[in-house]
């Protein structure tokens, strides 16, 4: 190799030399080497956190969450359980010697109660007061005004289906209503193609789950006095 | 005579039925309807259940009821004072403190929303005395009205006054409160971390075993001194697996949350499953065996017990802070989020196999 050649290999080597060290140069190369880049500034938070530290305020918009009952296929089941009940009632009749007089009779009948509207003014401030179908048993029980329609088929000497709507007025009386609540109500339906007027008085326990209800109807001699077993789930 | 001639029919009667039946529900809610013949164990009661020279101190007023005191702070925790709880199933024990010796209450923090925790005749009895009711998420739904405040936290939110902070803190349970309504009661259910003076004290509540969830707890709220647990119920397993820790379980979340003492709570108390009363205490015990707890203590504290943790001079120091704004100031302590590393988990004593590990 000529001197000229040698020379210029010389050459490249500086420079590839130069550039080398001027890489290594940079601080993030360097840091490479290394192992992982060290923090620099504020950049990373120390562990632990210096002290003393700043604690940021609570977050403070405080709100009430109101979840939206809906009818569950468990809720709906519960709602096919009917309550027994017996209807005592007084029925013309005519006798053996063709007398019409009047006779105590008494049937059994189921009853099944939805609740299309309820208010509520036993719940609690920040919570909504109106129940749609499915109710709560607090939202009914700590007191309230619903709209109640029963449904109900009376065995034996009725022998028909009865539709009552009405209005009743549930009063806690022991933890808000939860272990005893008492009702009173009226309701309206049609018997013998006349509009009658009922009035019933309850007593429920254990959530409303178990309950008695007394319904009257003074102007309707066949179904004057009625006694439900209530049963009922939200 | 008479009360134990029909809770033994009762019994028998409930026996029979979950035996034919097979159904732990039915031998559970037999147990439940049994023990309303039966009259609760006495227990002494303090009458003055604020020690002046505490700084920590926990008193069990039975199942998931505790009052706390933090220097002069109180807070009680799912309070339950009644006879029976859901109607049905009667107190074992009685209260291990009349509700009119309580002192004021600067907060009652509410877990959920079930009959044992939320009880709504137990509020009306101590609602003078109460100053804030903190609850879950949806937890008012089945509140009513009361004569004091309430807020409702979500998950990592806080409440603050004069220096006390209650942090709504996430737990694996159930929100609903008469069964039918777990279709949209979904998130009714926490645990809290009250602060006070840099005493830390956490409240599970009721809770399924998540480690995640404990280990977070214990990453943002470094050196809780004090956690309350639940231990029960325990059976049938395979059930209360879903909703509750067992003892085992209680231990290793003591661990996971770094905590430097546990009492156990929410067990012998009513009966709300097929275990006996004394069967948690026992498995908490043979727990505590298979675990190196080291410097940690579980601390069993009986019904109507306090037990005093920190006394006057001991624990973080405590610098008078400013009525308001206590979190814009320098605390001398350091409450709130903080980067720890999860706490580590002691090695078990003995080689334990895969079978007999806790999770």
């Amino acid at each position: 190799m000529s001197i000229r050649g040698r020379a210029l290999i010389t050459e490249k080597a500086a420079r590839i030399a130069i550039v080398v060290a001027a890489l290594l140069a940079q601080p993030g190369v360097a840091a490479a080497a290394d192992g992982p880049p060290k923090p620099t500034g504020d950049a990373l938070v120390p562990y632990p956190p210096p002290s003393p530290r700043v604690i940021p305020p609570p977050d403070q918009s405080y709100t009430y969450a109101s979840p939206q009952p809906y009818p569950s296929l468990p809720w709906m089941l519960l709602q096919l359980l009917p309550s027994p009940e017996l209807v005592v009632g007084q029925v013309r009749e005519t006798n053996a010697t063709g007398k019409s007089e009047l006779t105590t009779r008494s049937a059994f009948g189921l009853r099944w109660q939805i609740t299309p509207i309820v208010w509520s003014w036993g719940v609690n401030r920040h919570v909504s007061r109106w129940r749609f179908l499915v109710v709560d048993p607090l939202a009914r029980h700590s007191g309230s005004l619903e709209l109640p329609l029963n449904l109900e088929y009376v065995f034996g000497y009725v022998d028909r289906f009865l539709v009552r709507p009405g209005v009743r007025a549930y009063f806690p009386l022991v933890e808000r209503g939860e272990y005893l609540s008492a009702s009173i109500g009226t309701s309206t339906y049609a018997y013998d193609d006349k509009l009658r007027v009922a009035y019933d008085v309850g007593a429920y326990v254990l959530y409303g789950i178990f309950g008695v209800q007394a319904t009257i109807a003074p102007d309707n001699g066949p179904l004057t006095a009625i006694g439900t077993f209530r049963i009922r789930y939200f | 005579m008479r009360a134990r001639s029909l809770a033994t029919a009762a019994l028998a009667l409930a026996l029979a039925g979950g035996s034919l039946t097979g159904c732990a529900y039915v031998r559970a809610a037999g147990r439940a309807s049994s023990s309303l013949f039966m009259s609760p164990r006495k227990v002494e009661k303090l009458k003055e259940p604020i020690d002046k020279n505490a700084r920590l101190a926990v008193l069990w007023v039975g199942h998931a009821t505790a009052l706390v005191q933090i220097d002069d702070k109180v807070i009680l925790t799912d309070p339950v004072f009644t006879s029976t709880v859901g109607q049905l199933s009667k107190r074992l024990v009685e209260p291990g403190i009349d509700p009119e010796n309580l002192p004021p209450i600067d907060a009652v923090v509410i877990s959920h929303l079930h009959f044992d925790h939320l009880s709504l005749g137990s509020l009306d009895m101590i609602q003078q005395k109460v100053r804030m009711l903190l609850m879950p998420r949806t937890g008012a739904t089945y509140l009513t009205d009361f004569g004091f405040p309430v807020l409702e936290l979500r998950p990592w939110q806080g409440y603050e006054k004069d220096g006390l902070r209650v942090t709504a803190v996430p737990t694996d349970h159930v929100g609903f409160r008469y069964g039918v309504d777990d279709a949209w009661m979904t998130q009714g259910f926490t645990g809290y971390v009250i602060e006070y003076h840099g005493i830390k004290v956490y409240f599970g509540g009721d809770t399924s075993y998540d480690q995640k969830l404990f280990v977070e707890v214990g990453e943002r709220f470094p050196g809780i001194d004090v956690a309350l647990l639940p231990i029960g119920p325990t059976e049938p397993r395979e059930i209360m697996r879903q909703f509750h820790t067992d003892p085992g379980e209680a231990v290793q979340a003591f661990i996971d949350l770094g905590a430097k003492r546990m009492v156990p709570i929410h067990y012998a108390t009513f009966v709300n499953s097929t275990d006996e009363p004394g069967d948690a205490l026992k498995q908490l015990t043979a727990a505590e065996k298979k675990w190196d707890l080291g410097k940690r203590e579980v601390a069993v504290v009986a019904i109507g017990e306090r037990r005093v943790f920190l006394k006057k001079g001991e624990g973080p120091s405590v610098q008078p802070e400013k009525a308001k704004d206590s979190w814009s100031t320098t605390p001398s302590v350091q409450p709130g989020k903080a980067a720890p590393k999860p706490a580590a988990k002691p090695a078990p004593k003995n080689d334990i196999s895969d079978d007999e590990k806790l999770d």
